[in-house]
């Protein structure tokens, strides 16, 4: 598919809640060539009525992985460590095709509910580049690093074969400190220099880990992962269990923040978040994966952000405007774009909820509204790159891939 | 869930079992460590061999093991002491940490290695907020030794009201200590707490070591 060139605009929309503390009114945005050219009463080209209709930035879904739609609620309420050993012997035979089919519906399913970019751990990053194609979402993925199931120069083999696209950027995936061996670690970390792509890692996701890391290397797995060697920008995800002194560290890192499934697989870590913005460090919200959530909704991600953060900390600090931005400016930033804000100049990454659905309507509650009461029922369309997608088109593509996905399981016998 | 409590008979650690048996856990025992020098690393010193009497009066079985208080190895002594309680049937372990992860992740690190599960309710927590509720919330609070520059002193071997809570939230504001001792500012002993049986009553002498060191040693508690 190809990208819209030429300019229109989204005319007189209800409310633009341009970033986590300015709404505009009964304002037009402008697009041309995938870019917000303009907010406010300027208007060109075709115009779409957005009378009913309140536009936020896109939402970026910083951390999941989206082939475990297969998964989803094969293994429920147990720990980390046995859910993971359960889902591992599954994907020991994880047929090729159910992966891809897979990561079809999660793709579908993100951007029926406000995702217009995310970024994978799996096994099948072709698979996620192709659907940017044939879909137009956003992706960052990667082959991944994990020893138990695969050897780690097949994986830099298929690295660098992996070709990015305009809507696609390879990273390179290393599943944990103690997934894999130290060797994988320092050529994860040299390919990740080599070929200039970011690097995500799991990392203080449990006791169990730091129990390892420190036991093992004498150090936490913060401190160890950098004392290794970890390239500047690399994306930490979870940091449950980092501790104070590692915060101080992150300075230059990118961390992603998955409250859910925290909670879910009963890790009992829960990120610091208010410390964490407050020393500087780009934070990003991510839903991981529909087997550990068990669902792709970033509005939901949202609001358990904040909900997670008071039940630990027994404060507001951390309010609805901090999740907003972490989903997305923290989100944008994360990939590499100037994103995440309805703003001249801003990449045409939106997303645009029914207003009728954000009742009692109001200026002052439309952050309120966004994170703590509507889900991604309430979106109706989203744009990426200046590309609309009607969500009635992509439901009735996912409901038919939904039933081949339940016709391949029952086949496999899979309950 | 059977848990032990790491236990000083000070506020942090009263507290999170104030918090535990508000959520449904069951404090079987208190885990006292003394240190047999004063500067340990992990545990409290000035009147901690106190802190059986305190259990008493919450109804808690208490368990109190000596430690060399030497850096690395009271860790050891940790662990041999949170075996012991592993043995009694106990599946977790309770810490008042505050604010340093030097104790939180060393508990969570020990305890992982004997599969006990670790809660640290405390952790992080507004402070002077919590100093607040403290009082709010009916823990008389004695102050048994001070030694942060700038702390009001004449507080030492006092129990807080809301007005010593203030007088040490602006102490902390203007010399930069923790309003709640996190770093060894001040050590508190309760005697009481919602959860005591009994209001303990604590006799002793106030003792001046130095300009800025101050003590309260308890000589009997009634």
């Amino acid at each position: 598919m190809g990208l819209q060139d030429r300019a229109y605009t989204l005319r007189n929309c209800k409310a633009v809640l341009a970033d986590s503390e300015t709404v505009k009114l009964n304002v037009n945005v402008v697009i041309e060539r995938g870019v917000i050219r303009a907010v406010g009463k300027e208007s060109e080209g075709d115009e779409i009525d957005c009378s009913g209709l309140v536009v936020l930035p896109g939402l970026v879904n910083a951390h999941t992985h989206s082939a475990m739609i297969a998964l989803r609620g094969y293994s429920d309420d147990k720990e980390l460590r046995q859910w993971l050993s359960d889902v591992w012997a599954f994907e020991r035979t994880f047929p090729r095709q159910l992966m891809k089919l897979s990561t079809e519906v999660a793709v579908l399913e993100m951007l029926e509910r406000g995702t217009t970019a995310f970024v994978d751990m799996y096994f099948n990053p072709e698979d996620a580049r192709e659907m940017t194609e044939k879909y137009g979402i956003r992706a960052q993925a990667g082959f991944t690093f994990l020893d138990s199931m695969f050897d780690p120069s097949e994986v830099e083999r298929l690295q660098r074969g992996l070709r990015g696209t305009e809507l696609f950027t390879p990273i390179i995936n290393v599943h944990s400190v103690y997934s894999v061996s130290r060797d994988t670690l320092k050529l994860a970390f040299e390919l990740s220099r080599e070929l200039n792509q970011r690097l995500q890692i799991h990392a203080s996701e449990t006791r169990g880990e730091v129990f390892y890391t420190k036991k093992n290397f004498g150090l936490f797995p913060v401190e160890f992962l950098i004392k290794e060697g970890l390239p500047e920008g690399s994306q930490l995800v979870h940091l449950g269990w980092i501790a104070s002194w590692e915060l101080d560290l992150l300075k230059n890192y990118h961390a992603t923040y998955c409250p859910t499934s925290s909670m879910k697989l009963a890790t009992a870590g829960a990120f610091p978040l208010y410390e964490a913005v407050r020393r500087g460090v780009n934070v990003s919200l991510g839903t991981d994966g529909p087997a550990s959530n068990n669902s792709l909704d970033m509005f939901r991600e949202m609001k358990n952000a904040v909900l997670q953060q008071r039940h630990n900390y027994w404060d507001t600090r951390v309010s609805a405007k901090d999740a907003l931005r972490s989903a997305t400016m923290g989100g944008y930033r994360l990939l590499g774009l100037k994103g995440g804000k309805v703003a001249e100049g801003y990449v045409a990454d939106l997303v645009l909820l029914d207003a009728d659905e954000l009742y009692p309507f109001s200026p002052e509650r439309l952050v309120s509204h966004v994170v703590y009461y509507t889900t991604g029922d309430a979106v109706k369309k989203v744009i990426v790159s200046g590309k609309i997608i009607e969500k009635e088109t992509i439901r009735r593509e996912k409901s038919r891939l939904v039933n081949e996905l339940n016709e391949s399981l029952s086949s496999l016998s899979y309950k | 869930m059977r848990l032990c409590a790491l236990y000083s008979g000070g506020k942090d650690s009263t507290f999170a079992i104030h918090w535990a048996v508000l959520h449904g856990f069951e404090v079987a025992y208190t885990l006292t460590l003394i240190p047999r020098r004063p500067d340990s690393w992990m545990f409290q010193v000035p009147n901690v061999a106190w802190a059986p009497v305190a259990s008493e009066a919450m109804g808690i079985d208490s368990l109190a093991f000596f430690t060399s208080g030497e850096k690395d190895k009271e860790l050891e002594d940790l662990k041999k002491a949170l075996s012991k309680c592993k043995e009694l049937g106990v599946s977790g372990v309770l810490a008042g940490a505050l604010l340093s992860d030097y104790q939180r992740l060393n508990i969570a690190i020990i305890a992982e290695g004997l599969d006990l599960k670790t809660y640290t309710p405390l952790w992080r927590k507004d402070q002077e907020v919590y100093m607040r509720e403290l009082v709010e919330e009916g823990f008389e609070i004695l102050i048994t030794s001070a030694s942060a520059y700038g702390f009001p002193f004449e507080l030492v071997g006092k129990t807080l009201d809301k007005d010593g809570v203030k007088i040490v939230i602006e102490a902390s504001r203007r010399y930069g200590f923790n309003p709640a001792f996190e770093g060894g500012e001040a050590e508190t002993f309760v005697l009481y707490a919602p959860l005591y049986k009994r209001r303990l009553h604590a006799e002793g002498e106030t003792i001046r070591k130095g300009e800025y060191e101050w003590v309260f040693r308890i000589g009997r508690i009634l």
